[in-house]
Order: C-alpha cells, then structure tokens, then sequence
C-alpha cells in the first residue's frame, strides 16, 4: 500500500507531546504490520527530514521525502483544542505524483498528490479539499472517501445521508465513511448506510486518531479486500486501542474483544459543574462547553444558562433545577470549590452519574467521589469524552 | 526491577544540522532529552514495568537503517523509540559509543512515555 500524505511536526502541552508523524506519516506507521512493505511519499522539511526517514524506517516503512524548508507544525494546548498551524509556505509546491494498486491520499498542507491507482482511499483533512479528488488529474477505479462530519457538513451543507450521498455522485465515489468522533462513524455504499460504534478505551488521546482511521480503513477495504463496513468497523476498533495506548502501530489481533460503545444520546443534556470565579476557571468551563458542543453534546452550563445575578436562592434553585434535567455531570473538581461539589453530590442523590476531572487532586479529596462510583480522569480529553458516552440512557 | 529515579535533564531543543554532523566529537551534540511514547509495545515485558523503572536504550541495527529500542533489566525489548526530532543524532551518538537510558513516567493499559537522557 501507498499512502500520500503530510508528515509535520506535532506539539501538545498537555498531555506532553512532541513527535513528528502528520496524516501521512502516522498512517504508514500504523499499518505497517498489516502491510508489510508500505510506502509513504510525502514532503517534508529538510532540517528533520533525516529523523523522519529514520522514524518511518523504525515501522518498516519505506519513505520517499521530497525535502521542503518550511517546518510545519501542529500546536496543541490539549488534544481537543483548535491546532495552531505553523511554517505552512505562503504557495503549495507541485502536487507529488503516486501511482499504484491501493493508495491513501490525504490532503496537504504544503501542496497535494496526483495519484492513479485501482483503489484510492482519499481523507481530504480540510473542508476546502473534500470536493477536490478528482480536480488535480487524480484517477481511481473504485474511489472511498473518508472525511469527519464537519468536513462534509462545510463543503456539503448536510453531515448526513444527503449530503454524503451527494459527495459520493460528484466525486464518483463507490464508498464514503463520515467519522463522528464519540459517536463512531457511518458507512455510506450503494444501497448501504450502516452505523458504525465507538469502541470502548479507558482513555481518550484525540490526536491523530482521524488518520489511524483512515489508515485502517484504507488497508481492510483497499487491500484487504473487505466490506466496507466491516473495513470501518475494523478501523473504529482499531482507534480505540490506539486513543487509549497512543500505540501508533495496529494490531487487529488486540482489537477484537473491544467493546462497542452505545451510541450518545445528543438530546440529552450534561451538566458543567465548575468554579468560574477566575479568569482560569472560567476559561476551562468555557473550553469544556465548546469541546462538547463541537463533538455533538448538549450542554447545560449554569453561568451561561442562569447567570450569576440574583440572589443565592434564586440562583441555587435555578441551577439544581438545570442539574436535576441532565443526563451526566461533568465536575471539574481542581481546586475543590465548594459549589461543585455540592452539585457533584446532588447529582448522585438522585442517581445522576458524574464524570470528575481532578487533574492534580489531593487523594483524600477524592474519597466521597470515588465511594459513589463516581468516574474520575486525570485529563481533559477523556473527561469530555466520558461524559458524552455518559449520555447513553 | 529497579525503582530508581528517573533522570532528567536540561534540553530538549533539536540538535542543530552543524551540531548532528559532529557526534564522537561534539560531546554537547549527543546531551539531549528523550521525551516520547514508546511505539511497537511487547505487552508481556510492559506488563512486568512500574513507574520509575529504567531501561537501557540500544541500536538495534538490520537493514538500511538502524532502529532504537529501550530494553528491560533482563535484556528484553520492550519497544522502540521513534517518530521525534533528534532521532537521527541519537542513532549517530548511540553509534560513537554515548550510553542512554530512559525511565518510565508514564504506564497505560497498552502504553507507556519514557523520559531519559544520556548515561554520564
């Protein structure tokens, strides 16, 4: 298998991180024991092109650079934060050229790839990509696209079956996967739509696990020869394992006795129990919303639903009121504010599960938590993605 | 296993290409921390690790090109280090003689970072 895709450096602060690997790159590593003998092509920037050789030789895989100047970079604060993008060149260089049997094609930050193959599988990254397979002279005799929901919901106006349908006539697509993150993916065939779940991992590390998806994807359809569902299922199991070890290589063997999360209900709400007294908790509380609209969730936030004018009683009725229609609580329990826990603790009177984010906890601050079955992670990424999949009824 | 302390050190920049042409000569070129998950886990040897165990770092040279692997007190693999800058001069000063070692930070189901430096 060919893949055709960016190798860049990545940074995130929290969780620390720092690795060169890209779409292309992470993606050639994580089938490169499923397919022996991969090939990536891709640019790369020339004061690390040779530990990014040595990178792709470490998982067998053989790596074609055409060494660029630019050192573009991702920039995380945490795995779910908008990336900053650095040292992208003002004007792509010339689209590399790939012709094959089976090749991964993903968009490119610093220019683009005119691939020929018998299949193509082809992840876009970037809304302004997704109607472009076929524009740059590109050729595939049987064509899937894989692409997240907001991809396809900018470049088509709908993240479902019509907008999917229509993105498979206009690229002559015979498969497109529409990736919704906590809530797995969906197949799109002739005369097939097909959900696929998120799998169960006890952690969630966000980044880059779009192209382990693809990747596994790419080699069970494209190579492998499977169902497209099955190919997507293979692929969903697959960044489960990945998201909770970090692990970039796949091994199929380890993910089959994975468990099949149950689809989120997006109806149902989550409470955001936090201090916002601070400029710092008040970023976080705005954070946490943000992620969790963004990955589908509805969320009651008590400072942007009640406010914070009026009086205590007013105030603490109103916000039990909100807790008391939600589904989950998600606590963020650093600094231990008073008022957080008495939600934390309010919820569980009456049977509503919690998800607490104690990043830098005192153990003994923990004790009533934890002896009402309260489910408390280290990190912000798992903690939004908990209380999502809490909103299973 | 040991429960030694995991060894830390000042730098974390990017051998400069000046500096990475030098190793075996540049003693400063190969004084660089090793901050990164370890990729190609056997589960069997991760699974007898703890927080703070060290691991030896060795150049496992087959093929074209080298890869680096960190190996537990019983001289077994327990993955490979991969995918970061400084990855070439690591292989070049692991090449001139220069020592490594890594100590686990971090343990996953699956997973685990490594932080470790150069043995003085």
């Amino acid at each position: 298998m060919i893949v055709v895709g960016g190798v860049y450096r990545e940074e995130c602060i929290r969780p620390a991180w720092s690795r060169i690997f890209g779409s292309g790159g992470r993606a050639a590593a994580a089938v490169s024991l499923l397919s022996p003998g991969t090939q990536l092509v891709a640019y790369a920037c020339e004061q690390w092109v040779e530990d990014a050789e040595h990178s792709m030789a470490a998982f067998g895989v053989t790596a074609e650079f055409q060494p660029i100047p630019e050192d573009i970079a991702f920039h995380y604060l945490h795995p779910l934060s908008h990336a900053e993008l650095t040292g992208a060149p003002q004007a792509r260089y010339g689209s590399l050229q790939v012709a094959g049997d089976i090749v991964l094609r993903f968009g490119f930050v610093e220019g683009d790839a005119r691939v020929d193959a018998k299949r193509v599988i082809f992840d876009p990254q970037n809304a302004d990509e997704v109607l472009r397979f076929r524009e740059n002279g590109s050729n595939a005799e049987a064509l899937a696209i894989v692409l997240n929901e907001v991809e396809l919901k900018l470049a088509l106006g709908d993240a479902g079956e019509e907008g999917a349908r229509g993105l498979m006539q206009h690229s002559r697509a015979s498969v497109v996967v529409v990736k919704r993150g906590p809530r797995g993916a969906t197949v799109f065939a002739k005369d097939v739509t097909a959900q696929i779940p998120a799998y169960a991992a006890n952690s969630v590390f966000k980044i880059g696990s779009g192209d382990v998806f693809s990747a596994i994807f790419a080699q069970r359809w494209g190579e492998a020869g499977e169902d497209p569902v099955i190919a997507a299922d293979n692929a969903s199991r697959a960044v489960s394992r990945y998201v909770e070890t970090r692990n970039t290589q796949v091994d199929l063997s380890q993910v089959t006795m994975v468990l099949p999360r149950k689809a989120p209900d997006t109806a149902s709400m989550i409470y955001l129990a936090a201090p916002f007294f601070t400029l710092a908790q008040r970023w976080m509380v705005e954070e946490a919303r943000r992620c969790l609209l963004s990955l589908g969730a509805s969320v009651f936030s008590p400072i942007h639903d009640v406010g914070s004018k009026g009086d205590a009683e007013y105030i603490a009725r109103r916000d039990l009121d909100g807790l008391e229609q939600c589904s989950v609580v998600l606590a963020l329990l650093d600094g231990e504010d008073a008022g957080t826990l008495f939600e934390v603790g309010h919820a569980r009177r009456h049977g509503i599960p919690v998800v607490a984010l104690a990043e830098s906890p005192r153990p003994e601050s923990l004790t009533m938590l934890q002896g009402t079955n309260c489910t408390i992670v280290s990190d912000f990424s798992t903690a939004i993605y908990e209380a999502i999949w809490g909103t299973v009824r | 296993m040991s429960s030694k302390q995991t060894p830390t050190r000042p730098s974390s920049k990017a051998a400069s290409k000046e500096e990475a042409t030098s190793a075996g000569t540049n003693i400063n070129a190969c004084d660089f921390l090793i901050a990164v998950d370890l990729e190609g886990i056997r589960l069997p040897r991760l699974a007898r690790l703890k927080i703070g165990d060290l691991l030896k770092v060795e150049l496992r040279t087959e093929g074209v090109y080298p890869t680096v692997i960190c190996v537990d007190d019983e001289g077994q693999t327990v993955g490979a280090l991969s995918a970061f800058l400084n990855l070439a001069q690591l292989i070049r000063c692991l090449r001139s003689g220069v020592k490594y070692q890594v100590g686990i930070t971090q343990l996953r189901p699956g997973g685990c970072h490594v932080v470790g430096s150069r043995v003085v």
